[in-house]
């Protein structure tokens, strides 16, 4: 009896949690491809009866909402993924051999440049919009793609070395020496023995700097001024801006920006889990 | 093999925080750039002195402590529920990544739209259980626009604390509870006196990132209430945005971004110490 109570209990408190998880999540899709009549009722048709995708076709083949001329969907899209890739890739690289390099010699320093980069990972992003600001007029190249690709990179690297190196920790050194006394280099052991064997930390870094990168707002909202350069969430924001707030196409084109880090998230669970957990859960 | 990665970051870090701690020491204006005029500690004493700089520090303190509280409690139970032996488990732990994996901004207008003043789902929801006869301003009055606010912050944050936590709970021996159950513990009990002890290197990590990422709070703000109504939900965050970009102070800004760094920085101390303190293990 006792049992079968506490079963009971267990399925009441998980279908609450399910539904406060859902709920918003469930309205801003029934928003998104509601006509504005259903929209705009008191109260809110929780299920809307004449469903429409007129928001989405607004979002990609452009055209007029209520609150003006739709900025370049499409346009930001390609932005947002283009920097997210190229940050990435740039993180990517710099940040295996460091992490390997700290994981194994070092010795001395190590201490004192984990602290610096697990600083550098916490330094908040509004201390530094300002400086970033004039260095990215100073070079010419703000609002274009590699302004937000210098200044993203400024908060990935950090991220991404202390990864690495917490997956090169968990390799044993007795694989490198073993290799070394074949007569292999700190280059060849590296390439053949460990990198292979940290594919998954390689994985996870490479999820998370996309996700950062597709997340963040405020660099993007200082440093790019149009289509050129302005990314998802730039122009997610600017859809609250006019006067008239067109909430139906701010939820449809809220639910394109949220598709790809959700895609990600569910398919790749195993490693976002893993990545959040760094530095939280004793080994 | 380490000297790339650490030319990168000197280039594109330690450049441009040496340069916001130059700058803070001068009378800079946005667009003037060429009529800067050293003025040592002044931008500092005047921040200082500025009664709205204390506000947005009351605003943050405030936004930090409950976000953060409010995350761990519903993080915490939440892992216990997923740690617990029933069918919905699976697909309870698939859900908790999804408010996660919303962009930040994606969830301000979300809620921004939930919480609208006309046609919101809340009001329309409050209305129809009864609870409310007029549709309420939600984000219209100050505090309640920031407890608002701090709402929207958590649906979408407490789940880190789920994921974490369960993750550490895992590692929790189950014969630790048995053990606990034969002595007669109850629920309250063996939180208190088994999993939180144990949980306690996790729950104190978590706590601080959280924390450190609380303080730094801005998109939401900037979406939902762009720091209003009267400045009820003006974050420090958006006091230097509002200082170095609408009212274009850069040297004010900079003075502003060295004191809200330093104030990181220390939370950062924190959080090594505590990397130390509690050995956990830098382990994937």
């Amino acid at each position: 009896m006792h049992k079968r109570k506490k079963i009971i209990g267990l399925y009441i408190a998980g279908i609450l949690v399910a539904i406060f998880i859902l709920m918003p999540i469930y309205w801003m899709f029934v928003s998104s491809i509601s006509p504005k009549i259903e929209l705009l009722s008191k109260p809110p048709h929780w299920f809307p009866k004449n469903p429409t995708l007129q928001n989405f076709k607004k979002l990609i083949w452009g055209g007029t909402g209520t609150s003006g001329e739709i900025p370049d969907f499409k346009r930001a899209l390609l932005n947002s993924t283009i920097v997210a890739l190229i940050t990435t890739t740039i993180s990517l690289l710099l940040s295996i051999p460091a992490g390997y390099v700290l994981s194994r010699k070092f010795q001395k320093f190590k201490q004192i440049y984990l602290n610096i980069i697990v600083t550098a990972r916490m330094f908040p992003e509004i201390a530094l919009v300002l400086s970033m600001y004039l260095i990215v007029s100073r070079l010419k190249i703000i609002n274009t793609w590699w302004a937000l690709i210098f200044v993203y990179t400024s908060f990935i690297l950090p991220y991404s070395i202390w990864i690495m190196y917490g997956y090169f920790l968990t390799i044993p050194k007795e694989l490198d020496e073993a290799a070394y006394i074949d007569g292999a280099g700190i280059w060849k052991s590296f390439l053949k023995v460990d990198l292979p064997l940290a594919l998954p930390g390689f994985s996870t870094v490479a999820i998370f700097s996309f996700l950062m990168c597709w997340d963040e707002f405020l660099y993007a909202l200082i440093l790019t001024f149009n289509m050129k350069a302005k990314t998802i969430t730039v122009v997610v924001s600017e859809f609250t801006t006019r006067h008239m707030i067109d909430y139906g196409l701010m939820m449809a084109g809220g639910l394109v920006a949220t598709i790809p880090p959700m895609l990600i998230a569910l398919l790749l669970q195993k490693y976002i889990i893993s990545g959040l957990t760094v530095g939280a859960v004793k080994g | 093999m380490i000297i790339p990665a650490t030319v990168v970051l000197l280039l594109t870090l330690f450049y441009p925080i040496v340069n916001t701690i130059i700058i803070s020491f001068f009378d800079k204006k946005l667009f003037y750039p060429s009529f800067s005029t050293f003025v040592g500690l002044s931008n500092y004493k005047e921040i200082l002195s500025n009664e709205e700089f204390w506000s947005a520090f009351k605003i943050t303190i405030y936004f930090t402590i409950v976000s953060v509280f409010l995350e761990f409690v519903i993080g915490l139970f939440t892992a216990i529920l997923l740690n617990q032996n029933f069918k919905l488990r699976g697909f309870l732990r698939t859900l908790v990544i999804l408010p996660w994996a919303i962009p930040t901004v994606v969830n301000g207008v979300l809620w921004q739209w939930i919480f609208d003043s006309n046609y919101g789902s809340l009001n329309g929801l409050l209305y129809q259980l009864g609870l409310i006869h007029n549709y309420v301003n939600w984000l219209g009055k100050p505090f309640m626009a920031l407890n608002m606010v701090i709402i929207a912050d958590v649906w979408k944050n407490c789940w880190f604390f789920t994921i974490v936590l369960l993750g550490a709970l895992q590692t929790i021996p189950k014969n630790y509870y048995d053990a606990a159950k034969v002595d007669g513990a109850g629920f309250w009990n063996r939180l208190f006196n088994v999993t939180l002890p144990l949980l306690r290197p996790a729950i104190v990590v978590s706590l601080v990132l959280r924390t450190s990422e609380a303080f730094k709070v801005f998109d939401i703000i900037y979406i939902m209430t762009k720091g209003g109504p009267a400045n009820g939900t003006q974050v420090l965050s958006y006091y230097v945005y509002h200082t170095s970009f609408e009212a274009m102070q850069l040297g004010k800004g900079a003075a502003l971004s060295t004191i809200i760094a330093i104030i990181i920085l220390l939370i950062a101390l924190v959080y090594i110490k505590s990397l130390m303190r509690e050995e956990v293990e830098i382990n994937a």
